[in-house]
């Protein structure tokens, strides 16, 4: 079981990747600050047969920021996933766009943050956002507040953020209260998707 | 008998103060004079300056970094990264030489930085954590004066040993004109030369000695940092407030 574990996921992530992140430089326009980068990897696996798998993955991850005023801060991120793999297995595949084309375009956050809402001491944020509890990485017990995005098992660790109404009073700058509503039913985690080789 | 002593000591006495004069320098000795270079580095009520960060390699392939600053007394200090994109939002809190949070926008998270890293790089920069974020150097070091020239006084420094910083030495030129040190060595446990810091162009801005450029050479591994004020500006009236966590996850 131990060799079946190393031959899956260690040795693909030690060998088996090549990653390139290019950062474009933060600019602004209209009074909207942009930045953002794409991440492009050559992912190959080898198992115990010597069976070679490409699997190149990038990602686009696009950010926008606007303070239209001192105490409202508007965010959005957007995230463009391309799996850069043809899944179609016979010509009747090829009649599907998303098999030739396997890329996912998500909102990713988007929230508005409102300082000193209402009190002096009261923060607020809506809309869709990553909140994270604890400070540890990885494997996280407390950081539960948003489902583990399991697509790209590599990056584990990974939030899907989710809609909510976020509101956190300060006490003092050790204390605050933080009370939040989830609009959504269930955010489940998500998986990878079939065509993923590991 | 007794008249004998008093002679003696009236005699002996000049001889002892005299010995004395080459450890005290006009100014003071070495604490006094350390006091009077932190005192002169942190005597605006607070400063706001934007920098420019360079990081250069020992091939000479160099990254630029853009920061704005604020200081507010003697202790507290943020820093928050406006350039390039992968740094960008990346937020560091001083709220004493004891109590530094790094805020990291892809975790969304602030961390205290342990005792431990704060005597690593800051942000691949040749500042560490300690040399970034303390402003007082009075806290952890005693002072000697080991020299004393027409312009500058020689400083030895020496932790004491509740000090966290991990030098076993630096040696700090202090300018006798402005009490703005422009240079500073610091020695490793082992006592060998680990960097070195020069500050250069210092002017008068706002009635305030600041030295516009610092320079950290790595003298191990030959990398180098310039640290450039590009626009500072003094007693703008900054506020308690500004220097807490809940600002410090604002820079993104």
């Amino acid at each position: 079981m131990v060799r079946i574990l190393v031959s899956l996921y260690i040795i693909p992530i030690l060998l088996g990747m090549s990653r390139s992140t290019i950062y474009c430089a933060p600019t602004s326009m209209g009074g909207v600050d942009i930045s953002g980068n794409l991440k492009l990897d050559k992912r190959f696996l080898v198992t115990d047969s010597v069976r070679i798998a490409d699997y190149p993955y990038h990602e686009l991850d696009l950010k926008l920021k606007s303070n239209p005023s001192e105490n409202l801060s508007l965010y959005t991120s957007l995230k463009l996933r391309l799996w850069d793999q043809n899944l179609a297995s016979s010509s009747a595949d090829l009649t599907e766009i998303s098999s030739n084309n396997p890329y996912e375009l998500s909102l990713w956050e988007a929230y508005a943050e409102l300082y000193s809402f209402v009190f002096d001491k009261l923060d607020f944020r809506i809309g869709k956002q990553r909140i994270a509890w604890g400070t540890a990485d990885k494997i996280n017990p407390t950081d539960n507040l948003n489902p583990d995005d399991f697509s790209d098992p590599l990056n584990f660790g990974e939030k899907v953020p989710t809609e909510a109404a976020n509101a956190t009073y300060y006490l003092s700058d050790e204390y605050s209260l933080q009370r939040l509503y989830g609009f959504r039913h269930s955010s489940p985690s998500c998986c990878p998707g079939a065509n993923f080789p590991y | 008998m007794r008249r004998l002593l008093e002679i003696g000591i009236a005699l002996l006495l000049p001889i002892v103060l005299w010995a004395e004069i080459p450890r005290q320098s006009s100014a003071g000795g070495g604490d006094e004079i350390l006091k009077k270079a932190e005192d002169a580095m942190n005597a605006p009520k607070d400063r706001t300056a934007s920098v420019k960060l360079t990081l250069i390699d020992k091939d000479g392939n160099s990254k630029v970094r853009q920061i704005k600053m604020w200081q507010l007394g003697k202790e507290k200090r943020l820093i928050r990264f406006l350039s390039p994109a992968d740094v960008k939002g990346v937020g560091f809190l001083v709220l004493s030489d004891n109590e530094m949070y790094l805020y990291m926008p892809a975790f969304k998270k602030i961390r205290r930085i342990a005792s431990h890293v704060k005597n690593e790089s800051f942000m691949g920069t040749d500042f560490s954590y300690n040399d970034i974020g303390k402003c007082q150097y009075t806290n952890d070091f005693t002072a000697e004066t080991k020299e004393e020239t027409e312009k500058e006084y020689v400083l030895e420094l020496t932790p004491t040993p509740k000090s966290d910083v991990d030098y076993a030495k630096l040696i700090m030129w202090v300018d006798k004109a402005n009490y703005i040190p422009s240079k500073i060595q610091f020695y490793n446990k082992k006592g060998t030369l680990l960097k070195v810091m020069e500050n250069e162009d210092t002017e008068k801005i706002d009635g305030y000695w600041t030295p516009r450029k610092m320079i950290m050479k790595n003298l191990k591994t030959g990398h180098k940092t310039i640290m450039e004020l590009a626009t500072v500006v003094h007693d703008t009236g900054l506020k308690e407030d500004m220097f807490s966590k809940r600002m410090l996850k604002r820079a993104e």
